[in-house]
């Protein structure tokens, strides 16, 4: 009886702990042993690379400060190839060009120009497909026609998503109902959008609060899920410069920074300690938590160590390999299969 | 005195020392790093989300069991008692071993040397020491005893 009691108490502790974890979690994070480990870098050279895409096992990189030029990473050899990209006429001024590549096609575009073109990363010649419209901040291909992107609502400059069709480009859709203002439009709708494309999910994460939307393709809202942490309000105070112009009054508190997609699930760096995590992590890593976007459930975290104390400043996830843009390394992590499954019979010193 | 009620007597003591020696000495060990201990109580698999009230009410229970298994007039209640919270440990580890996401590494001390299923074992050989020690329980045979042997 007294034995029967004893297990019984500890397996409903169990149940209702694991319950609150996955579901309504508290803000303890999980770490479980070897859910990520480092395989392999890329030394890159130069730190100023971002990840334009991923398309069979090569990674495209572009640079922002040789803004045409694409660097392609063949990541079972390690090698390195440069192609640049030629656009067509003058009539566009480029200043800072940014890459995205999906499938065959690639995208060069300015937001705040704004103006876009599209062409074949078999020759990487560009056609200016859009030279006008609203301004956008991001651009996230869906797949080799259509695109989504975070435009600027004029004004306030408020956050909007909005798809086209690159091959018409009249075809354009604003999805006005899933960013959402809280009280500074411009600032706390800021956040970063990504792309699932093994179950064609946008996700968009706000920077500054603790919440994500999964919309399908086409931009129809799925849910609204929560990262973690306990931040549902933006913590930002702005001031107003004599020119009417909004700054920062203090350093916002970014609770969200980078994110991935991949096979439904979320990776998400959170800039946010949770309760009981070790203070000295948190300076040597980024942490990231997984999400299951089918169970909506916090799943467990990692660390991705930095590198000659520099943070991670992209990641990409592909199955079971996650790729991170440190310093001047592409650095390569390899998955759990199943970020959940056990490491049973297996104890490393406390 | 019997001879035999002698050493039953000397084996109910010994009992009640080993269980005092070793719920002081968990106590202190979680305590004395109380930082440690509560960052791997976050960690563990199965208990994360109480990891705050746990990390406090285990140790108090163990040093309150072990001043108990002093006082003669408690003796047997804190014998059932250290029982109850060994198997309680010994359920933990096994849900931990069997259905648990994953298996953390957390304990302290000389224990951090076990692994989980010697780990279990020590545990299962301890409640199993409190077990005989109460059913030969020798300073009275009153309807406590029984109870408590009843309810084992």
């Amino acid at each position: 009886m007294g034995a029967l009691g004893a297990v019984a108490t500890v397996a409903g502790l169990f149940g209702i702990s694991e319950r609150i974890i996955h579901h309504q979690n508290n803000f303890v994070r999980r770490f479980p042993h070897h859910v990520a480990f480092e395989k392999s870098k890329i030394d890159l050279v130069y730190n100023s690379y971002y990840f334009a895409g991923f398309e069979n096992g090569k990674a495209y990189l572009g640079n922002s400060t040789t803004p045409l030029y694409i660097t392609v990473v063949d990541l079972k050899t390690g090698i390195l190839k440069k192609y640049q990209i030629k656009v067509d006429g003058n009539e566009v001024k480029l200043k800072a060009p940014r890459i995205r590549i999906r499938g065959d096609v690639f995208y060069l575009y300015e937001g705040s120009a704004p103006y876009i073109f599209r062409g074949s990363t078999k020759d990487w010649k560009g056609n200016l497909i859009s030279n006008s419209g609203k301004r956008f901040t991001i651009l996230e291909p869906t797949n080799t026609t259509n695109i989504a992107l975070r435009f600027e609502k004029s004004g306030n400059g408020e956050g909007l998503l909005g798809r086209l069709n690159t091959e018409k480009t009249e075809d354009l859709y604003f999805a006005e109902n899933l960013l959402e203002a809280q009280f500074d439009a411009f600032f706390d709708t800021d956040g970063c959008l990504t792309y699932d494309r093994k179950t064609a999910r946008l996700i968009y994460t706000y920077f500054y609060r603790n919440q994500f939307i999964v919309a399908s393709d086409d931009l129809t809202l799925e849910f609204r899920g929560n990262t973690i942490d306990t931040i549902s309000k933006a913590q930002i105070h702005l001031a107003t410069l004599k020119d009417g112009r909004k700054t920062f009054a203090r350093p916002p508190l970014t609770v969200n920074r980078i994110t991935a997609a991949d096979g439904g699930l979320l990776f998400v760096n959170s800039m946010l300690p949770g309760q009981f995590e070790n203070d000295a992590l948190w300076k040597q890593a980024s942490i990231v938590d997984v999400y299951d976007l089918k169970e909506q459930t916090y799943r467990s975290s990692f660390p991705i160590y930095h590198v000659n104390g520099k943070k991670m400043r992209a990641m990409l996830v592909d199955g079971t390999e996650l790729y991170a843009l440190i310093e001047n390394q592409l650095v390569r992590y390899g998955l759990r299969e199943n970020l959940k499954a056990t490491t049973k019979n297996e104890k490393t010193g406390g | 005195m019997l001879k035999r009620e002698r050493l039953t007597r000397l084996f109910t003591d010994l009992v009640c020392s080993l269980y005092t020696l070793l719920f002081v000495y968990a106590a202190l060990s979680k305590l004395l790093d109380y930082k440690t201990f509560m960052l791997q109580l976050g960690q563990s698999p199965m208990l994360s989300a109480f990891a705050n009230w746990i990390s406090w009410l285990v140790p108090s229970l163990e040093i309150v069991i072990a001043l108990l298994l002093f006082i003669p007039r408690f003796k047997l209640t804190a014998l059932f008692a250290a029982y109850i919270l060994m198997s309680m440990f010994t359920a933990y580890i096994y849900i931990l071993l069997n259905y648990s996401s994953f298996v953390p590494c957390s304990c302290g001390g000389i224990l951090d040397s076990l692994t989980w299923s010697q780990h279990m074992a020590f545990n299962l050989a301890f409640a199993l020491l409190a077990v005989i020690a109460i059913l030969a329980y020798p300073y009275h045979n009153s309807m406590k005893l029984r109870n408590y042997a009843a309810s084992i």
